[in-house]
């Protein structure tokens, strides 16, 4: 019995020792996958370029005519747009918008789903039945469309009502994905034991079910990012919602007004916003390699 | 020191079944019987026969449809919160799958000591270190640094099943479930689980109810015990493991002894084998009129198995109960037959000759 | 009034295997795949053969790479694995067919006519979307050997009536239809489909009640003493072993460690984990028994310990067992068993079983 005393570090610095290093073991298996590290990197890299970059390079938003359509030179390395303005800047403050509505949207239909799906699983019966129709009623509906119809509407102006429209419509698919998760995961011979062990619903749904979800929904979460992006610049590009600032969106929709596919010289102005999309969407969906690992022991390696 | 303790668990005809109207399946019907403390009583059948759920009800994971559990004397359901809290404690349950029976994304470590913190069982980290490491001993876990730190799959699968059993005695149970504990695990690593868990019973005096299929390891655990037989819900036979083995009553057990493979050549070749009647295993949904082993029974006889229902202590010799008619008529207790089924009989041993 | 029989006795003595033609000669066997953590050494030299009529049980537990085995020789293996050594199976006429260098489509032609595998009545090994008749169908068309005149629905009906089942209830039904016990049936069945001389089992009996499991039995005991088929069983399950096995290999560590007819290994074994195995099974009849365990845990076939693959959990072991791996050696007339101490083991085995 002395022995095992001896060995003891002291408690409460164990204790906070343990998380910091749980933490730091976590992070670096992020390392662990090299397409996700990639990934990962990928990602840190566009934000910190779109949310700090602005404040280091200015964007002077005056127009100067004989600066239209350059190509890519030294002094503008992606060319100009139809006013002669810098396209690189532009992307460098475009992306802060679509990424903040992105976020806020997947952030707020993750939130739905999940509280809706687990409650749906856990109670059951009647109210599981009226969860999952209202989640096919929503599903049936053609989000483009209402999404347009609704935009017209409500007259969505700024990020926030943008966001929360698109997360209001796009829970439905993860809801009844994780209801089915749950729905399995409560029947589970582990969880059996912690009832039989009386350790409390509270402990079972956040300590033995959820976290067999969390890498499922994390997953999920960063499709979801992907998806909101997709739907907000589909809504500026169409036009539906108000043109304001230069984001990512805005340049899409004035570079094909603009006309700029016709000219060789002025494809950037086009492409660039949206070859920068795209890498940040893969980006992500390389990263969920390494998220996968990080939620699962058991797919560690090693 | 092998001081049991704890309370008896009583079943009273008690029944669980699912579904409603003409779609109802009766997992359980009409089972009794009392587990003392410090006993071991191994449940042995088939599949769908019954003895998981039966299991489960006792663990008070699941409640009957019908009849009553007694734990200490008092009927489950009148028990009040704090009662109820303790029974659940008192009675945990082993499971058969390995690979299931333990979160993949926890620790062993984790596992243990959740029940001991929630319950505050323990007091300060080094308490706790203390109480993981004597657990871990206890279950032949050694050193138990080494396997508190590791997740499940990185563990075999005795070993995980030596982990459920820590995990069980960690809120210090008086009776243990064990739900096949052994099945999926390697044959040669079988029985030192099985020798692990009857030192825990003569160390901790907790009680015992195993349930498995295979006869020849449910004779190994229980031999100082007793054994139970299910059979489509029901149990038909009952009593001390030496004498079900040795000396079946229930046409069924004999069946079952009879048909077992074992691993001896010359024994095996050359045993009696029991041809039953038919191949074909009744459902669950449609069940043979009266005794419902009937269709497939080599001792069936016409109007007296097919009317009523043997009850499970049809057959009564101290102890050992038996629900046969047959066999009841057999050893003298032909009393004990329901008249109608003993009219049925004679009616068709009339019309026969 | 009739008693109905009851207690018939339904003896299955083996009789001394038959000294018939060879059908499979496995020489040299080896199998690994390739991982990340680095190769499994799923099966390590294995070499044995296999006649006419004889049934072969090979018994092992986890990490024994007995199913391995089993895949290879119908070379069933995924596209991980490497196969060396030969599989050489003798047909009737005569001819001798390499089964380890075929081509795919030689390989399809080869399967099922001269060697079929039977794999455990799970409900995935049917198709649950095909009715059995079309589970026929389909393996006729896969394998039929062209130029034989066949007619599929009356060989259908007389596999499933060999196997006791009611082919005209059977044909139309769908697998989920079926219990374990008659899905089973029906996997013998198609493998006796193209009358092949050599059949492999894969746990045929584990997951199925105890009365299933014996019906089974006796269906495999017709076919082996009716029918005259070689066949292999694969299985953890020794009782299955004493039932129907004319010759008995107990595998460690993708090795036979010991090789003999099931009189000679079941009761006078030279392998420690053989004896190990004996040890730690229960009987039914018969009193308490005092049974003990194999210490330690199965083998990690990624990293095998150097010399025999059983020194960490061998009472027996001595120095030159951490040093070199045993070969097969011969123990007596028609036994093998790999450890270079079966004599001491044997002594203790005699010893244990005249007291």
């Amino acid at each position: 019995m002395t022995t095992a005393t001896q060995r003891q570090a002291p408690s409460s610095m164990g204790d906070r020792y343990e998380t910091l290093r749980g933490m730091g073991s976590t992070l670096k298996l992020m390392t662990n996958n090299k397409v996700g590290f990639a990934g990962f990197l990928v990602v840190l890299i566009i934000l910190v370029v779109t949310f700090i970059g602005p404040l280091i390079v200015p964007f002077d938003s005056t127009a100067d005519v004989s600066q239209i359509y350059q190509p890519p030179s030294m002094q503008h390395l992606l060319g100009t747009d139809s006013a002669g303005r810098d396209v690189l800047i532009q992307i460098v403050h475009g992306g802060r918008d679509i990424l903040i509505v992105g976020f806020l949207a997947a952030f707020v239909s993750t939130t739905i789903a999940v509280t809706l799906g687990s409650l749906s699983a856990f109670i059951g019966g009647r109210t599981d039945s009226l969860l999952t129709w209202i989640a096919d009623m929503v599903l049936t509906i053609p989000q483009l469309p209402l999404l347009a119809v609704l935009a017209g509407v409500l007259r969505l102006n700024g990020q926030a009502a943008v966001a929360l429209v698109i997360g209001l419509l796009f829970w439905p698919s993860l809801m009844r994905a994780v209801r089915a998760q749950a729905l399995s995961l409560k029947e589970r011979d582990y969880v059996e034991s912690a009832r039989a062990l009386d350790l409390g619903t509270p402990h079972i749904v956040f300590r033995e079910i959820a976290p067999n979800m969390a890498g499922y929904i994390a997953i999920n979460f960063t499709l979801a990012v992907t998806g909101a992006m997709y739907a907000s610049v589909g809504l500026i590009l169409l036009g539906l919602v108000p043109l304001s600032g230069t984001n990512w969106g805005v340049m899409i929709n004035l570079a094909w007004v603009g006309g700029a596919i016709f000219f060789p010289d002025s494809i950037w102005y086009i492409m660039a916003p949206i070859l920068i999309i795209a890498i940040f969407q893969l980006g992500l969906v390389a990263m969920n390699r390494s998220l996968v690992e990080m939620f699962d022991p058991r797919l560690r390696r090693g | 020191m092998s001081t049991s303790k704890g309370s008896p668990i009583q079943f009273e005809h008690v029944g669980r079944s699912y579904g409603v109207g003409t779609q109802t399946v009766r997992a359980v019907d009409d089972v009794s019987f009392t587990v003392e403390p410090g006993e071991t009583l191994c449940l042995v059948g088939e599949s769908g026969c019954g003895k998981s759920t039966t299991g489960r009800m006792v663990a008070g994971l699941l409640d009957p449809t019908e009849g009553r559990v007694l734990y200490g004397g008092r009927q489950v359901e009148t028990l009040n919160d704090q009662e109820r809290k303790r029974y659940r404690r008192a009675v945990q349950i082993i499971h058969q799958d390995p690979y299931a029976s333990l979160n993949p994304i926890r620790s062993i470590s984790q596992t243990l000591s959740a029940p001991l913190k929630h319950h505050k069982l323990v007091n300060g980290r080094t308490e706790l270190r203390n109480r993981l490491e004597e657990l871990m001993t206890l279950v032949g876990l050694t050193p138990p640094g080494d396997f508190l730190r590791k997740y499940p799959h990185q563990l075999s699968g005795g070993q995980r099943q030596r982990v459920s059993v820590a995990r069980a005695l960690t809120v210090e149970p008086e009776f243990i479930v064990a739900d096949e504990p052994v099945s999926m695990v390697d044959v040669s690593l079988r029985v030192s689980l099985l020798n692990m868990m009857l030192e825990l019973q003569s160390e901790l005096g907790v009680t015992f109810l195993f349930i498995t299929h295979d006869l020849a390891v449910a004779k190994h655990f229980a031999w100082e015990g007793r054994l139970g037989v299910m059979y489509l819900g029901r149990m038909v036979e009952i009593g001390l493991t030496p004498k079900v083995v040795g000396e079946p009553i229930h046409p069924y057990t004999k069946s079952l002894i009879s048909a077992l493979p074992e691993p001896d050549p010359d024994l095996t070749r050359n045993k009696e084998r029991i041809r039953l009647r038919s191949l074909d295993i009744p459902s669950l949904l449609e069940l043979p009129p009266g005794c419902t082993f009937h269709p497939r029974c080599p001792y069936y006889e016409e109007g007296l198995c097919d009317t009523t229902r043997p009850a499970e202590d049809t057959v009564s010799l101290n102890g050992r109960l038996a629900a046969c008619y047959v066999m009841a008529r057999e050893l003298g207790q032909e009393d004990r037959i329901p008249e109608e089924s003993r009219r049925q009989a004679k009616l068709h041993e009339q019309r026969a000759s | 009034m009739a008693r109905n029989e009851r207690d018939e006795i339904a003896t299955g003595s083996a009789a001394t295997p038959p000294e018939g033609d060879l059908v499979l000669s496995v020489e040299n066997l080896v199998v690994e795949y390739r991982t990340g953590r680095g190769p499994v050494h799923a099966v390590r030299d294995v070499s044995f053969e296999l006649r006419q009529g004889e049934s072969l049980a090979l018994i092992g537990e986890s990490g024994s790479g007995k199913t391995t085995l089993g895949l290879s020789l119908v070379r069933l293996l995924p596209s991980s694995a490497r196969l060396h050594g030969t599989i050489t199976f003798y047909s009737k006429d005569g001819l001798q067919t390499d089964a380890a260098t075929l081509s795919e489509e030689e390989l399809r032609r080869f399967r099922w006519q001269e060697c079929a595998m039977v794999f455990q009545s799970a409900l995935n090994a049917l198709n649950p979307v095909m009715r059995i008749r079309d589970h026929f169908k389909d393996t006729y068309k896969a394998h039929q050997r062209d130029g034989r005149t066949f007619d599929l629905d009356e060989r259908s009906r007389e596999v499933l009536k060999f196997v006791q089942l009611d082919a005209s209830r059977v044909l139309k039904a769908y697998p989920h239809e079926l219990s374990g016990g008659m899905r089973q049936r029906v996997m013998i069945a198609l493998g006796l489909l193209l009358e092949p001389r050599v059949l492999i089992l894969d746990e045929p009996t584990t997951a199925l009640d105890v009365l299933t499991q014996r019906a089974i039995i006796e269906v495999l005991r017709r076919l082996k003493e009716e029918l005259g088929f070689a066949m292999i069983f694969i299985s953890h399950d020794l009782s299955l072993a004493a039932e129907l096995a004319d010759r008995v290999a107990t595998t460690y560590a993708g090795r036979i460690v010991e090789i003999g007819d099931v009189q000679q290994v079941f009761y006078h074994p030279r392998h420690p984990y053989t004896l190990g195995l004996l040890n730690a099974v229960p009987t039914l009849a018969g009193g308490r028994e005092d049974l003990t365990s194999i210490p330690g845990t199965p083998p990690d076939l990624i990293e095998l310990p150097a010399g025999c693959k059983f020194n960490p959990r061998c009472p027996f072991a001595t120095d030159r067992c951490y040093e070199d791996d045993p070969p097969l050696i011969e123990v007596a007339p028609g036994q093998l068993a790999a450890c270079w101490n079966w004599e001491t083991v044997g002594a203790q085995w005699e010893e244990g079983r005249t007291q």
